[in-house]
């Protein structure tokens, strides 16, 4: 008989379900054996995890992150992405397609699939490319990519900007059953923008990336989605604009869903002001506190499906010159939690709905049956004190980059620990789990 | 810290009093050009890089010259010469000379926030000479400074800036600094060369000519930059010429002693008539014998002279 894992004493939290409740979690193998607010006496060889003061809830899953591997593994690997991830929480991952080469062939996405089985901490979900080497030209391998392991067909952190190919890549797609991942950004209206167009891009004589280059990507895109039928998924967002085309869109029954990074719930343009920080530059830009208003409010009534780390890791090669030169993106698989119990904290989320967002909502834009606490599921799980205010520093034990504006400041939130498939993939070193 | 560094990165963030002081500087140190022996020795034993990444003469020839009157030593790379045409970072170049351990850095590269990059990361004062489209703060000065001399004052006036305020870092340092020390300035260009928001510069924008040169005092014409420009933002040079261009008929419904400006190097003929260029309302060459005494204020004053912080 396999070793039991005994959760003791945490606030076990489902938003699938809506369980709320003090009590108890058995962990038996892979699964989850046991929900129970009754004490549950210990056996010898039982492994005990002491959650007092902690919440309990099904782990957190990525829908926007990247792991840069192959191609760019002094930024981050399948390994050091993986440690990230379930040091944040997360226990599902989707890795972008934007890796060199591109995961545009069912040999790349099953080397990612058998690599990461053995590497990576968390569980990887590849994103297979909608065009082959996202080149936006041609259609890829839909079927045999799904066949490989892709849950998802997108070019990344690209758009594909012919809208013909596009609408035949969703007709295709559709059949296929994966839903389609567009990064909204229009490349000419975007141009050489590298921070939001307005006032702070103005002063700081920085070319703009104005809101319409991604508002008119959504529009688009959502016109297509009607037309096609096909499940479409726009993310990360970052205007007002495109969040209130998508909420109309939702309100007309389109199969249509977005995500948001923590980031761009809490970031504005004019924290670049200070000082011109490379770790500030990111796509789709930082935008004006109008902007990330109507995010946060999007985020709290449900337009907004999903809160993404949109983990972008980038080296100092990348990140110490001059700020157009930078390559934009930020790490923040462990950041992500603590980024969004501050709008817990501030009062714009409940924290039900937060952990819907980190949990159903990724699941739903999957096409995934939601993780859920009770007996029978898969015993993916975080455990994580919420009270605890912890420093951002750098992680030697976390993601191999440190590009995140977001070091010496203080988050609330303290993950303690991660499981995966029934196995404890991370733990704080004060939790060891006592033998009985 | 006993003795904190100064840079100038951008005027932005100095009030009026910081702006007259260096200006008032200035002044004391026109003096010093018309000797018939033209040095001080101000920062006799300092070193002034002179690191301009970016084509210039007239900036880079005007801060050499003034570091030289104030005895520095001084070091000039440009961009044809420097390591970073071979792949270098900037920050590297900068290390290296910093292992030189120069005083002053005077740094033009056309990366907004480049000083800024600097001076996070050197230990040398970061002067700006001009990055990207973000400020020029040394010709913002020396502009205040001219109209200053010929107007006896700046608070009151009415300051014209017509031109490509989008791409142009001289507008952003006049406009700040113009205003805040009290002139009303008014921006004028095509809509497709105002960016957005300018007028929380403190300033006033409007794509009418008429609007922007009535009754003003100082008219401050900005050359077109077509090596900047990464896409089409007017038709065509004629066009540009009549509606924006400063011809004898539009300047004359300006005040009648209106002072006309160019930081130069002019487009005879695009935004400025050659009879406006050349006639006696224009000082564009008190401009350039100018900008020598601001930037040895400037040098002055970041190598720790003067009186205020």
């Amino acid at each position: 008989m396999s070793t039991r894992l005994i959760i003791r004493g945490g606030r076990l939290l489902c938003p699938a379900t809506g369980l709320d409740l003090r009590g108890n979690v058995v962990v038996m193998g892979s699964s989850i054996a046991l929900i129970t607010a009754e004490s549950v006496a210990a056996l010898e060889g039982d492994l005990i995890i002491d959650a007092t003061d902690c919440i309990v809830c099904p782990g957190f899953v990525d829908l926007h992150a990247h792991f840069c591997e192959p191609g760019e593994e002094h930024k981050e690997d399948l390994e050091s992405g993986g440690r990230a991830a379930v040091r944040g929480g997360f226990t599902s991952v989707v890795t972008g397609s934007q890796t060199t080469p591109s995961v545009d062939s069912r040999a790349v996405v099953e080397h990612l699939v058998r690599r990461s089985a053995a590497v990576s901490a968390c569980r990887v979900l590849p994103m297979g490319a909608l065009t082959r080497a996202r080149e936006g030209r041609r259609l890829s391998e839909m079927y045999d990519l799904r066949d490989g392991g892709a849950v998802c067909l997108g070019d990344g952190d690209l758009s594909v900007s012919d809208p013909a190919l596009l609408r035949r890549a969703m007709q295709y797609a559709r059949s296929v059953g994966l839903p389609v991942f567009e990064h909204p950004e229009d490349l000419s209206l975007a141009a050489h923008g590298v921070m939001h167009e307005g006032g702070v891009s103005t002063r700081l004589g920085l070319v703009g990336s104005p809101a319409v280059a991604e508002e008119i990507v959504v529009l688009r895109d959502l016109a297509l989605c009607a037309e096609t039928g096909v499940r479409l998924h726009l993310g990360p967002v970052s205007a007002l604009g495109a969040v209130e085309a998508i909420r109309r869109a939702k309100a007309d029954g389109l199969p249509v869903t977005c995500a948001v990074t923590a980031a761009h719930l809490h970031f504005t343009d004019d924290l670049i002001a200070a000082a011109y920080g490379p770790n500030l530059r990111s796509r789709p830009p930082f935008r004006s506190s109008l902007h990330r208003d109507a995010l946060r409010r999007a985020v709290a009534e449900g337009t907004i499906d999903a809160i993404t780390s949109g983990h972008r890791p980038q080296s100092a090669v990348e990140k110490d010159v001059e700020f157009d030169l930078a390559e934009p993106g930020l790490i923040g698989l462990q950041t992500a939690l603590g980024q969004t119990l501050q709008l817990v904290d501030l009062g714009h989320l409940t924290l039900i709905d937060a952990l819907a967002r980190l949990v159903v909502g990724p699941n739903v834009v999957l096409g995934r049956r939601p993780g859920r606490l009770a007996a029978g599921e898969v015993a993916d799980l975080v455990i994580f004190d919420p009270n605890v205010r912890q420093r951002v520093e750098v992680d030697a034990e976390g993601s191999r980059a440190r590009n995140t504006p977001l070091l010496g400041q203080v988050l609330p939130g303290r993950v303690r620990c991660t499981l995966v498939n029934g196995r404890r993939v991370f733990e704080t070193q004060d939790l060891d789990g006592a033998s009985a | 810290m006993s003795n904190p560094r100064r840079h100038l990165l951008e005027l932005a963030p100095l009030d009026a009093t910081e702006l007259l002081h260096l200006l008032d500087l200035a002044e004391s140190f026109q003096d010093i050009s018309q000797r018939r022996i033209k040095k001080v020795p101000a920062l006799r034993g300092m070193t002034v890089v002179l690191l301009f990444l970016e084509a210039s003469t007239r900036t880079r020839t005007s801060f050499e010259l003034a570091a030289k009157r104030l005895s520095a030593d001084t070091l000039s790379i440009t961009g044809g010469t420097s390591s970073v045409v071979k792949g270098e970072t900037l920050l590297d170049t900068a290390r290296n000379l910093e292992a030189m351990s120069p005083d002053i850095i005077v740094l033009r590269h056309r990366h907004s926030g480049s000083p800024h990059l600097l001076s996070r990361h050197i230990d040398a004062s970061i002067v700006n000479a001009g990055d990207g489209g973000h400020e020029h703060p040394t010709q913002g000065l020396l502009d205040a400074l001219t109209i200053r001399q010929h107007k006896r004052r700046i608070e009151g006036l009415k300051v014209a800036i017509i031109g490509d305020i989008a791409h142009s870092r001289v507008a952003r340092s006049n406009i700040v600094c113009l205003n805040r020390l009290g002139a009303e300035v008014v921006v004028c260009g095509p809509p497709t060369m105002l960016p957005p928001d300018i007028e929380s510069l403190g300033c006033r924008a409007t794509s009418d000519r008429a609007d922007a040169v009535q009754d003003a005092d100082v008219v401050m014409m900005l050359r077109i930059q077509k090596e900047r420009m990464t896409e089409e933002l007017f038709p065509t040079d004629r066009e540009y010429a009549m509606r924006f261009g400063l011809d004898r008929a539009a300047l004359r419904m300006a005040k009648p002693d209106a002072l006309v400006m160019h930081p130069g190097p002019i487009n005879r003929g695009v935004e400025i008539s050659p009879e406006v260029a050349d006639g006696p309302q224009s000082i564009i060459l008190d401009q350039v014998a100018n900008g020598i005494a601001v930037r040895m204020a400037v040098l002055f004053h970041c190598a720790g002279g003067g009186a205020q912080a």
